[in-house]
């Protein structure tokens, strides 16, 4: 590295480069009301130029029967919550607590800090709320520093908000670090195509 | 006695030159002050490194940037903001930040005129540097540092050079013993003080991973990973009954020099290739010269007085060159750090060269007394002569580890940068810096942060936050605290700074970006748990 850019790379890390490019997404903005669905959260890069050691996510409110896919390159660590009230879990009994907290962890290398993206997998059962947004808070945490995408939108959007496109590019430009989000849609057809073997509402 | 009196003063010379540890503006067009008959076409500023420029800008008196500039350049030293548009006649502020050779930012805003008498401004002259409660350490164990390298590197020259009696040769293995750990522990300890200066760490900061992992990142580290094995292998080496292993001896003192190489500003100034050597050539004289005192000293007591004579005239054979390339060395260095003669006087870097010629004067004094009258006497065994000669080289050892302090404390020394620029400094960069400005923010959450932000003035500003809960309750468990500082009416836009917790509810900040009056935009985003965020803004004047 020439003098003038190892001084380029000390500018921008003095003053902050706000600037980030991509933020933590879900790769689906979609997402059936009411589904068992498989989820992807994709980290795009590092913190600077700083890579990746430590993924955190918190499920929100409402997002149960968490199970994450098995990686060979992460330790994974869920942290559980008690639930208000107790839901149907996946055998049809009652569960009382919930995964609170994925983190990816003890990578068998640190995802790289630009040029590559990690997808971070689990499946949960989608609230059936057709219409409303919910928001997975995430961290990438780097050998360096780490990055929160944390924040929420300032006022309350949902699929019937007017002009929610642009609330919402609005959202994910008025900070770096945007939380990775999802629309819940109502189903066009159900999950299975054949008959449940749960008892008829 | 001369010669060594001299390696004194050129030592004393040169000391601050390789000990200054900041960018400083030596030159700059239009100056601080000056009244440009027209609009230049472009504003330009030398330093005496070269540096990496944050920002450079000419701003009007209201802080808007003007000029239509185009691409900062750079061009060794100096740096260049091309102007594509007229100035009209007026008042105007040129304002700079820059990261110098040790990632020190510096920067400062001082005024000039076109056309006409520069109306008075609200800022002429702000400058501004973070130093920490660290520094006095730093400069502590930088001296032991200075001191010690060169005391064991200097023995082995010492030694090699004019194999002493046995007697006298003992002293000088047992103290360059001592030198070598004492420099292989002070290398070590520069890297976590260093570390600790560098992030403005608490007084328990030395004890934490961060700080070590700051200090490794620097060039505190490589400095050290030659030092230390240097110092070890010169400890191996001086550990013999009388003379010291030669081979290990002299690679150890080469690691030695070579590591205030890898750091110095002396050394590392363009063209390195002619300017390391030079250093380098000055270090080894110089540690040649301060590892002979004590055992000459020794010499005088333990030898008879014509063998001590003869010994004393042996080392003034090598003295002599040395001297020469000491000060030969000297100038080159000098005139690389400095350019120009003029400059001793008309900025503080140079009064403190100057004002250590001015010491060279005593020293020549008392070596003319001991070269005419003492060593003649030793040399025909007249009675206290021993004694007396003794005392002289105390003096001089004396005064060498004082010079030694001087110049390491010359690195807490804030180049007055404004001083340097011109001679407008208002009463404003000497104001006391004991006014605070304090608030309260509170939003929708519940939560409330105080502010204190200390002195509120153009130059650096000290931030303590305290996160408080809705009944009013220092929040102590709070995962992270960012800050964001912007000056939207001058352009400057969110400069993002961390946190550091310092206990009890409190955070702290150093922001060295508020080189320009106006009303700052603050937002502190507190993070009450990892995913919690809430953000709390406001402005604060800067005046």
């Amino acid at each position: 590295m020439n003098n003038h850019k190892k001084w380029l790379v000390g500018v921008a890390a003095a003053i902050g480069c706000t600037a980030a490019s991509t933020h933590n997404t879900l790769t689906s903005y979609y997402v059936p009301a009411g589904y068992m669905q498989d989820l992807e959260i994709r980290v795009t890069h590092g913190c600077k130029d700083s890579p990746v050691k430590e993924f955190r996510v918190k499920i929100p409110e409402g997002v149960v029967r968490v199970q994450t896919q098995y990686t060979r390159d992460w330790t994974v660590e869920k942290r559980m919550r008690k639930l208000a009230k107790p839901v149907p879990g996946d055998g049809g009994n009652m569960i009382t607590e919930t995964v609170d907290e994925i983190i990816w962890k003890n990578p068998k290398s640190p995802m790289p800090a630009a040029g590559v993206y990690e997808g971070f997998h689990f499946r949960a059962a989608i609230p059936d709320t057709p219409g409303q947004i919910i928001f997975f808070r995430s961290i990438n945490v780097c050998e360096k520093g780490e990055e929160r995408y944390v924040d929420l939108p300032t006022e309350q959007l949902d699929a019937s908000t007017p002009n929610l496109p642009e609330k919402l590019l609005k959202f994910m430009m008025a900070t770096p670090t945007p939380s990775a989000f999802v629309i819940i849609e109502k189903p066009t057809r159900p999950q299975y195509p054949f008959a449940s073997m749960a008892p008829k509402k | 006695m001369r010669c060594r009196s001299m390696f004194v003063a050129a030592f004393a010379c040169l000391l601050p030159v390789l000990a200054q540890a900041h960018a400083v503006l030596l030159e700059s067009s239009p100056k601080s002050g000056e009244m440009l008959a027209t609009s230049p076409k472009e504003v330009t500023a030398t330093f005496n490194e070269s540096v990496g420029p944050i920002f450079f800008r000419i701003l009007d008196t209201t802080g808007q940037e003007v000029g239509k500039p185009g691409e900062i350049r750079l061009d060794g030293a100096r740096m260049i903001l091309p102007l594509n548009e007229t100035l009209a006649n007026g008042t105007y502020l040129l304002t700079y930040r820059v990261i110098s050779a040790d990632t020190h930012p510096v920067g400062t805003t001082f005024g000039f005129s076109i056309g006409e008498p520069m109306r008075p401004t609200s800022t002429t002259a702000a400058a501004s540097d973070t130093r920490s409660k660290w520094s006095t350490l730093v400069g502590i164990n930088r001296w032991m540092l200075y001191a010690s390298m060169l005391w064991a590197a200097g023995s082995v020259l010492f030694l090699l050079a004019l194999s002493p009696p046995s007697a006298v040769a003992a002293s000088s293995l047992r103290s360059g013993r001592l030198a070598a750990l004492l420099s292989a522990a002070t290398f070590v300890l520069a890297i976590g003080l260093g570390g600790a200066d560098m992030r403005l760490a608490g007084f328990d900061g030395l004890f934490s991973a961060e700080t070590w992992r700051t200090g490794l990142g620097s060039t505190l580290a490589a400095s050290a990973a030659l030092g230390v094995p240097g110092m070890l292998m010169l400890l191996a080496a001086l550990s013999a009954a009388d003379r010291p292993k030669t081979g290990l001896a002299v690679i150890g003192a080469a690691l030695g020099i070579g590591s205030f190489l890898v750091t110095g500003h002396a050394a590392t100034a363009p063209p390195a290739w002619l300017m390391a050597p030079v250093v380098g050539l000055h270090l080894v004289a110089t540690a040649f010269w301060l590892a002979s005192l004590m055992p000459l000293r020794h010499a005088a007591r333990v030898l008879p007085a014509s063998e001590a004579g003869e010994l004393m005239e042996r080392f003034s054979r090598y003295a002599v060159p040395a001297v020469g390339i000491v000060l030969l060395s000297g100038i080159a260095i000098s005139w690389r750090q400095l350019g120009d003669p003029t400059r001793l006087i008309d900025n503080p870097y140079g009064l403190i060269l100057a004002a250590k010629l001015a010491l060279f004067v005593c020293i020549l004094a008392i070596a003319i007394y001991n070269k005419r009258s003492l060593t003649p006497q030793l040399r025909v065994a007249t009675a206290d002569a021993d004694t007396r000669i003794r005392r002289t080289i105390g003096v001089e050892l004396l005064i060498y580890l004082l010079v030694l302090s001087a110049a390491a404390g010359l690195t807490l020394t804030t180049p007055p940068r404004a001083l340097i620029a011109g001679s407008t400094s208002d009463a404003r960069t000497s104001a006391s810096a004991g006014d605070t400005y304090r608030k309260t923010i509170s939003n929708n959450s519940g939560y409330a942060v105080d502010l204190e932000l200390s002195p509120a003035k153009p130059g650096q500003n000290m931030l303590m936050v305290t996160i408080k809960d809705p009944s009013g309750k220092p929040i102590t468990n709070a995962a992270a605290l960012d800050v964001v500082v912007s000056l939207p009416a001058a352009g400057i836009s969110d400069i993002r700074l961390k946190g550091q917790d310092v206990g009890g509810g409190m955070w702290h900040l150093m922001i060295e970006e508020m080189l320009i009056p106006g009303d700052w935009s603050v937002s502190v985003e507190t993070f009450v748990t990892d995913y919690d965020k809430s953000t709390f803004e406001t402005t604060v004047p800067i005046k």
